[in-house]
């Protein structure tokens, strides 16, 4: 079943990325949340009781397959972790690498684990993410490297991608076998690049992660941060049942790229509005996108990017009293 | 004569050619023309067409990149050259992303902007302990750069401004902030002299801050 078809129709869906806010409220680290599969799961529960989404989303983390990957990775900063350095940088390097299991490499089994553990025990549906083809090809040789071997290099490119989707493919299908209702496909790297550098280096591989996603009966969604609104008709034509888009684009943009079956999720700015605001903000920004988009039945209220560990619980309160 | 290699190196650097932006500044410099002429009329003037491009959505990152790298390639020619000739940018920007924090494109192509508008831009990379910010201000920089895209480490800005009062370097240094994690209301919280959302607006703030028309 499509994401449009899963949405409850007796209220506006409101779906927060709130992982942080939650390892935040249990009193736990990203450290903790990311390596120990209680603290993952007392986090997630913690944020289910108190704002019961009709989509709960897993910690993010933007490191996972890298990791699986022999990257090396980092949680100095108390924040989210970083891949350290992008070492796969010719094609002997690339070839080198094979598709991680996801049962038994790196941090991927956590992941599946608490899907497994929280499915079942939520109001709403689960959500994992998974990264995008051409940000886990980023992390690998490196973001600067690879823009410029798009022009440079294209045939690495293009395998450096190719082989990033692979390994999506195997641990978003694993995900949803694992419980996952949604997998939202993290694609920030991708906001840099031209429509047509996207359409020759990311729509394949997009599509095939989605169609993977749908297939094991999951519903893809596509994930990038920023201004995309230059990239709006080719994410529009990835076969995804959502886009989920940052704060500074126009929604109406992106509901004029897309059919009234693909969903549209966003857009309120987590840092300026949801950290650093308070709930009469909040609110007021979203009665703003409500009065424009609640009518429309593939609109849901969400936030721009995942929330900042320090967002206020009662900023996402007010968020949640929108439905 | 002078003309046509010069719009040479300024199409090189546009089209982003690779590998021979080396031989073509030599050639130009072999046929007389001056180091200076070379930088500003060839290279920053190439770099500013791209940065146009770059506001207007024809060019994108990957586009960018490659023109500053074919720009440094004709540099490291000149660089020697220059510092002889003792030729002034308008200032200097010190950038970087600050402490804890990796991500790296987003100031670089901050940097590559502020080049093509005639700064001399001193790239302290990512993950820059905020001490180093406070040397590049003591080492000449008229202003400092500082990014953050995770609001984990945006602290940092505040400890760089704290920093630079207490060395008594605040009043001769233009502090401004930009990336994912922080807003104009934070930039004003901290006390930094501005925020850019993105490349042209960090070019017209430090040119309005250092009064560069």
């Amino acid at each position: 079943m499509k994401l449009i078809d899963r949405l409850p129709t007796d209220h506006q869906p409101v779906v927060p990325l709130m992982g942080y806010p939650g390892v935040a409220a249990a009193g736990s680290t990203a450290k903790a949340a990311l390596t120990e599969p209680a603290a993952h799961l007392e986090s997630m529960m913690l944020l289910e009781k108190r704002f019961r989404p009709d989509a709960l989303f897993m910690i993010m983390d933007l490191t996972v397959e890298a990791e699986a990957l022999g990257l090396e990775v980092t949680f100095e900063g108390g924040g989210p972790p970083s891949v350290v350095s992008h070492p796969v940088d010719d094609s002997d390097k690339l070839t080198r690498l094979k598709v991680p299991d996801p049962r038994e490499s790196g941090r991927m089994p956590l992941f599946l684990e608490v899907a497994g553990s929280v499915k079942g025990k939520l109001s709403g549906m689960l959500g994992a993410y998974c990264i995008g083809p051409f940000t886990l090809a980023a992390e690998l040789a490196g973001p600067e490297d690879l823009a410029i071997k798009t022009i440079t290099e294209p045939d690495f490119a293009r395998a450096a991608v190719d082989f990033a989707a692979e390994v999506g493919c195997a641990y978003s299908r694993a995900l949803v076998e694992a419980g996952a209702d949604v997998v939202a496909i993290l694609e920030p790297t991708a906001v840099m690049l031209s429509p047509a550098t996207f359409e020759q280096f990311c729509a394949g591989p997009l599509e095939r992660l989605g169609a993977t996603v749908r297939s094991e009966g999951g519903c893809p969604v596509l994930h990038i941060c920023g201004d995309s609104t230059h990239l709006f008709a080719q994410m529009a034509s990835c076969g995804m049942d959502g886009l989920s888009l940052d704060h500074p684009v126009d929604l109406a943009d992106a509901f004029e790229a897309v059919g009234r079956d693909t969903v549209v999720i966003g857009n309120i700015d987590p840092v300026g509005v949801m950290m650093e605001g308070d709930p009469e903000s909040v609110w007021l920004g979203a009665s703003a996108l409500l009065a424009r988009f609640g009518g429309l039945p593939n609109f849901v209220l969400g936030t721009g990017c995942d929330l900042p560990g320090d967002t206020p619980l009662e900023n996402i309160d007010a968020l949640m009293a929108a439905r | 004569m002078e003309n046509d290699l010069l719009g040479e190196i300024k199409a090189g650097v546009i089209a982003g050619k690779l590998g021979g932006m080396g031989g073509l500044t030599r050639g130009a410099l072999e046929a007389g023309i001056p180091a200076g002429d070379i930088m500003n009329l060839g290279l920053i003037e190439a770099m500013s067409v791209v940065g146009e491009r770059f506001e207007n959505k024809e060019y994108f990152v990957p586009e960018v990149l490659v023109s500053a790298r074919a720009m440094h390639e004709s540099m490291q020619v000149l660089r020697p050259l220059l510092e002889e000739s003792g030729v002034e940018p308008l200032a200097r920007v010190a950038m970087g992303t600050v402490k804890g924090d990796l991500h790296d494109i987003g100031k670089d192509i901050v940097s590559i902007v502020l080049t093509g508008a005639g700064f001399e831009v001193e790239s302290l990379g990512a993950d820059v302990p905020s001490e180093k910010f406070v040397e590049a201000a003591a080492g000449g920089a008229g202003v400092v750069g500082m990014s953050s895209l995770l609001t984990t480490t945006r602290p940092r800005m505040a400890e760089v401004i704290g920093l630079l009062e207490e060395r008594g370097l605040r009043d001769s240094v233009k502090v401004i902030i930009g990336g994912a994690a922080v807003t104009e209301a934070f930039a004003g919280e901290i006390g930094a002299d501005g925020y850019g959302a993105d490349a042209a607006q960090a070019v017209r703030l430090a040119k309005s801050l250092l009064e560069i028309r």
